[in-house]
């Protein structure tokens, strides 16, 4: 009598291999792809150049943006109203009106149009604004007939003497008659982008004259990616056709 | 070979499935993590140029659209108007390219682009310009609304410009001019970017990784 074989049925044994076989193949597979999966973290990881993809290249306007000039709308000689909703989209520079006599706002007359002259010379079309609290006849008739004249509105003047002091550190400690007499560089969206006193040199002639070059090449934009390499620049007034920009 | 050694091999090759199994598992769990650290980083080496400006204008089917509308997304922005004949053909077309491409990346991310010229591009002109162009509008609005509104979003909010030449008459659509960038802003109403796309620039493909990141790194 023979007793039962504690062996299973050939065809399971054969299924069991087969099996077998299938786990086996898998866990090498996987093995594999987990240690190819560890040597590229591992090579990333270890890696001089940085893991993350390629930084983006921004290039930044040189010139700070100190804040937005407000809102204002002001007198001019005949009575109109004007203000920033004209001076939209146009780059413009702005002379506060200051405690000077009248012969002091003759000195900087003299100086906004020597500024006025070498942008002209440049075909840099920034329009010229000036608020004072000088009768506006008087004013107008000194100034040349392209700048608008506008009386001064006192209200006004506080906020832009708040942003000053605000905006621009480097000339918070200075008294607000002097920084209320400061000429201002302002951008085709309001913004304030330079100040300076153009009755302390003529140094500060010229830096009004670059900044405004500047400013009127690049626009209101901030900093811009995507530009050719090592452009000098932001180009940020928008593109230029047979017309000129549009 | 005995009984008990048979098992003790058995027990063998199931632990060693079983850790392979747990490894692969966390494998599969690091993954993503690291994709998403790595947006993390990416996105926070972004520099920030301020918020979203607060806006009320109105979408090309008519309907109000407001900054409210793109709280919480990612989004591209870009400034054309329908009569332009040169750039902004262009314009679209990048930005349609780069929708196409973020539906096929499975990023969610909304499209809108500003008319600077709104007394001219109704919304039923806008409607028909997204129309002739095969746009698909599904997460990509094209707004415009009354100029004092429009100019005080694009130039004030946005700082981008727009305007048009000194005594042009309305007809003279020559005579606008406009800031051609993509701006780029985050889920939290942060202006993150802005990306020259025109030409031969790679302004596009880096608008590409830094809004994929962004994306990212807001899930």
């Amino acid at each position: 009598m023979s007793l039962p074989s504690s062996r299973p049925p050939r065809g399971i044994a054969w299924l069991r291999s087969c099996v077998g076989w299938c786990l086996g193949a898998s866990s090498l597979a996987v093995v594999l792809t987990l240690g190819v999966a560890m040597l590229s973290a591992v090579k990333l990881v270890l890696s001089e150049v940085s893991w993350l993809p390629a930084d983006t290249s921004w290039v930044s306007s040189p010139l700070p943006l100190h804040g937005q000039l407000p809102r204002f709308e002001l007198q001019d000689a005949d009575g109109a109203p004007f203000g920033t909703r004209q001076l939209r989209g146009r780059a413009y520079v702005l002379q506060l009106p200051g405690d000077e006599p009248p012969s002091g706002s003759h000195a900087i007359v003299t100086r906004l149009s020597s500024v006025e002259r070498r942008l002209e010379a440049e075909r840099l079309p920034l329009r010229f604004v000036v608020v004072t609290r000088q009768p506006l006849d008087v004013v107008s008739t000194s100034s040349p007939a392209s700048w608008k004249v506008l009386a001064e509105d006192v209200a006004w003047g506080v906020k832009v003497l708040a942003l000053l002091r605000e905006g621009v550190p480097a000339r918070s400690g200075e008294g607000g008659s002097s920084l209320m007499r400061s000429t201002l560089l302002v951008d085709q969206a309001g913004g304030l982008r330079g100040v300076y006193d153009l009755t302390s040199s003529t140094r500060a002639v010229d830096a009004l004259v670059a900044d405004a070059r500047q400013v009127f090449e690049s626009g209101p934009v901030p900093a811009l990616a995507g530009l050719p390499m090592a452009h000098p620049h932001v180009l940020g007034v928008g593109c230029v056709g047979e017309r000129g920009r549009h | 070979m005995d009984a008990p050694v048979v098992e003790r091999a058995r027990g063998r090759r199931w632990v060693g499935l079983l850790v392979v199994g747990v490894l692969a598992l966390l494998a599969a769990l690091a993954l993503p993590l690291l994709r998403e650290s790595r947006a993390r980083l990416r996105a926070r080496g972004l520099p920030e140029f301020g918020a979203l400006p607060t806006f009320r204008l109105m979408d090309q089917t008519g309907r109000p659209f407001s900054d409210a509308d793109l709280r919480g997304a990612v989004v591209v922005a870009d400034f054309m108007f329908t009569r332009c004949p040169t750039v902004c053909p262009l314009l679209t077309a990048k930005m349609a390219r780069l929708q196409r491409q973020a539906r096929e990346a499975g990023l969610a991310v909304r499209f809108v682009s500003f008319s600077v010229d709104p007394r001219y591009d109704t919304p039923e002109r806008l409607a028909a310009y997204a129309d002739t162009r095969h746009l698909d509008t599904s997460n990509w609005a094209l707004l415009t609304g009354e100029l004092e509104d429009v100019e005080t979003t694009v130039l004030e909010g946005f700082r981008v410009m727009m305007g048009r030449e000194a005594d042009a008459g309305e007809d003279d659509f020559l005579s606008i001019f406009h800031g051609e960038h993509f701006v780029l802003v985050d889920t939290e109403g942060r202006i993150r970017g802005y990306y020259r796309v025109v030409d031969d620039s790679d302004g596009l493909e880096s608008l590409q990784r830094d809004l994929e990141a962004l994306v990212h790194a807001a899930d």
